[in-house]
């Protein structure tokens, strides 16, 4: 039941995300080559990022950014991140999260917010011992935790584009995370997002 | 753009070497999985010394990891090895154990699996039990439990909740006179006749209910600290600390689901610590409101029986339930004095 309460959401998220992207992948289905579409589609950026766990526990996220809709002002985007922290002698962490984010602009400065799901898998940092078949005690495999785990941050940032030379955008902000099940809590955590991304193809 | 490059490769390597900071990692550290439960512990100290104190956290539901950074804990650690263990959905611990596990039993399972692995591990050192309130009810537990005491060469108990059936009673007696006093000052008196009108009624403390609403009012009292302004040396590690460490918010949330639902408000080991045949030291505040100085008289009582003579009962008589902190130097003799005696 726990499983499919995680599941089920990440995959309508991804469902839904899906359906963006195949809705854009249509106008430009003559063209060959899907993967440099998507890459050269001037709605997607690429987004990398240190992910820092209470700050100072050193991650790193990977992702796509996908621009749903834009005014002047205002941009909805959908995101999808891949990444992972190591908080040392603590745990060892990786997670799929995919989020919605709306930011407003004032010239290139903008702030974003994020909200979203994902799927987190933690490893406890260090050996594990457990009791051995013979009454004794033996090191143990160390598989990690599932978790569900939905997200917010709260970004600023410097959007270069803007002024249609520059693809990088700037951003700066924390993040709030739950890792669920956690002792059967949501776990609350704190992190710190410092990251670029980066547009192939200009808008 | 090279700037905002520069800048966040700057950011990125001062994160990265930050995080490498000795300070907070020295010594050693393992898992033990038991039941559902993935518990850490930390040791620190003097591996050397072929003595490990094991710390047996209060609670249940405390954590072990917040201790260790106590300069009582450090200046110990000059001497000894002190392995600082999180239970199971306490402090640090991770998994989701099933609420089923929440028993005596289990933890005494879990207890034994740390110190077979710290035998392993360490080739057979010394491991001398130092156990708090809770931690110090556990100890007894494992100690009467079989044959578990030959594993283990001495045992500090302080402050212990061996027996909570008659010794919570004690304590509704505590807040009552304490809830007295207060009303007597003129200090907050419509709480505090609350207070002592509820304790006057002599309410049922197996009850969960009752013992929440108890222990509402004595947080509230100097149950802890005898002199709540005295200064004292608590954990040094602070908010820098706690994010260039192993700490993590999981100390302030952990703990919660398993102080709910593991009840030994009937537990009463009294009877049982008569097996424990080895060399013990009770050390007890005089002024404890939590375990009231008549348990700590029990507790020496109890372990090994009336004939049984390796045993001493130190009492500290400025503190309460926080004796290692509010009459640190003498504890630490104290503490020293009876390891060294081993």
């Amino acid at each position: 039941m726990k499983k499919i309460f995680v599941v089920v959401p990440i995959i309508f998220t991804c469902f839904l995300s899906s359906v963006a992207y195949s809705h854009e992948s249509e106008r430009s289905k003559n063209n060959p080559g899907t993967i440099s579409n998507l890459i050269h589609h001037e709605k997607v950026a690429f987004k990398l990022n240190y992910f820092g766990e209470l700050v100072l526990h050193p991650g790193l996220t990977v992702g796509v950014d996908y621009t749903l809709s834009k005014s002047n002002r205002l941009t909805v985007h959908w995101d999808v991140d891949l990444g992972g922290y190591w908080h040392r002698w603590n745990n060892t962490s990786l997670f799929l999260k995919s989020t919605i984010g709306t930011r407003l602009a004032a010239g290139p400065v903008f702030a974003d917010i994020n909200a979203g799901i994902g799927y987190m898998h933690s490893f406890a940092a260090g050996t594990i011992y457990q009791r051995a078949a013979d009454g004794g005690v033996e090191k143990a495999s160390n598989r990690g935790h599932a978790h569900f785990m939905p997200n917010a941050s709260f970004l600023l940032g410097w959007d270069s584009t803007r002024n249609g030379k520059q693809r990088w955008t700037f951003h700066v902000g924390p993040e709030v995370y739950l890792q669920s099940s956690f002792n059967h809590i949501f776990l609350p955590h704190i992190a710190m997002n410092v990251g670029v991304t980066y547009k192939f193809k200009q808008q | 753009m090279k700037t905002i490059v520069l800048f966040t490769l700057s950011i990125l390597l001062f994160v990265l070497t930050a995080c490498e900071k000795v300070d907070f990692y020295e010594g050693d550290h393992f898992f033990v999985r038991d039941a559902g439960a993935e518990m850490p512990v930390y040791v620190k100290g003097n591996i050397a010394s072929g003595t490990f104190i094991l710390f047996l956290h209060g609670g249940p539901g405390g954590n072990a990891t917040l201790p260790s950074f106590m300069p009582v804990s450090k200046e110990l650690e000059n001497d000894y090895a002190f392995a600082y263990w999180d239970q199971r959905g306490s402090g640090l611990s991770m998994g989701n154990p099933d609420s089923r596990t929440f028993t005596v039993e289990q933890f005494v399972d879990d207890l034994n699996l740390v110190i077979e692995t710290i035998k392993l591990k360490y080739n057979n050192p010394r491991i001398v039990f130092y156990g708090i309130s809770w931690g110090g009810a556990l100890g007894s537990a494992y100690l009467s439990t079989g044959n578990y005491q030959e594993k283990v060469d001495g045992f500090i108990c302080m402050d212990s909740g061996h027996n909570l059936l008659e010794g919570i009673p004690k304590s509704v007696i505590f807040v009552k006179n304490y809830a007295q006093q207060q009303i007597d000052k003129g200090i907050d008196v419509d709480y505090w006749t609350e207070a002592r009108d509820w304790c006057a009624t002599v309410p049922d403390m197996t009850i969960v209910d009752n013992y929440f609403k108890y222990d509402a009012y004595l947080t509230n009292t100097n149950a802890y600290r005898y002199d709540p302004d005295q200064e004292v040396e608590g954990p040094e590690v602070g908010a820098l600390g706690t994010m260039n460490s192993y700490l993590s918010l999981a100390l302030f949330f952990n703990g919660q689901y398993l102080a709910k639902r593991f009840n030994i408000l009937e537990l009463n080991l009294s009877d049982d610590m008569e097996r424990i045949k080895i060399p013990s030291l009770v050390i007890w505040g005089r002024h404890d409101g939590v375990n009231t100085i008549e348990m700590g008289f029990d507790a020496y009582n109890s372990i090994g029986g009336p004939d049984f003579t390796e045993k001493e009962m130190v009492i500290l008589e400025n503190s309460a339930h926080e004796g290692y902190m509010e009459e640190q130097e003498l504890f630490i003799y104290t503490f020293r004095r009876f390891v060294n005696s081993l």
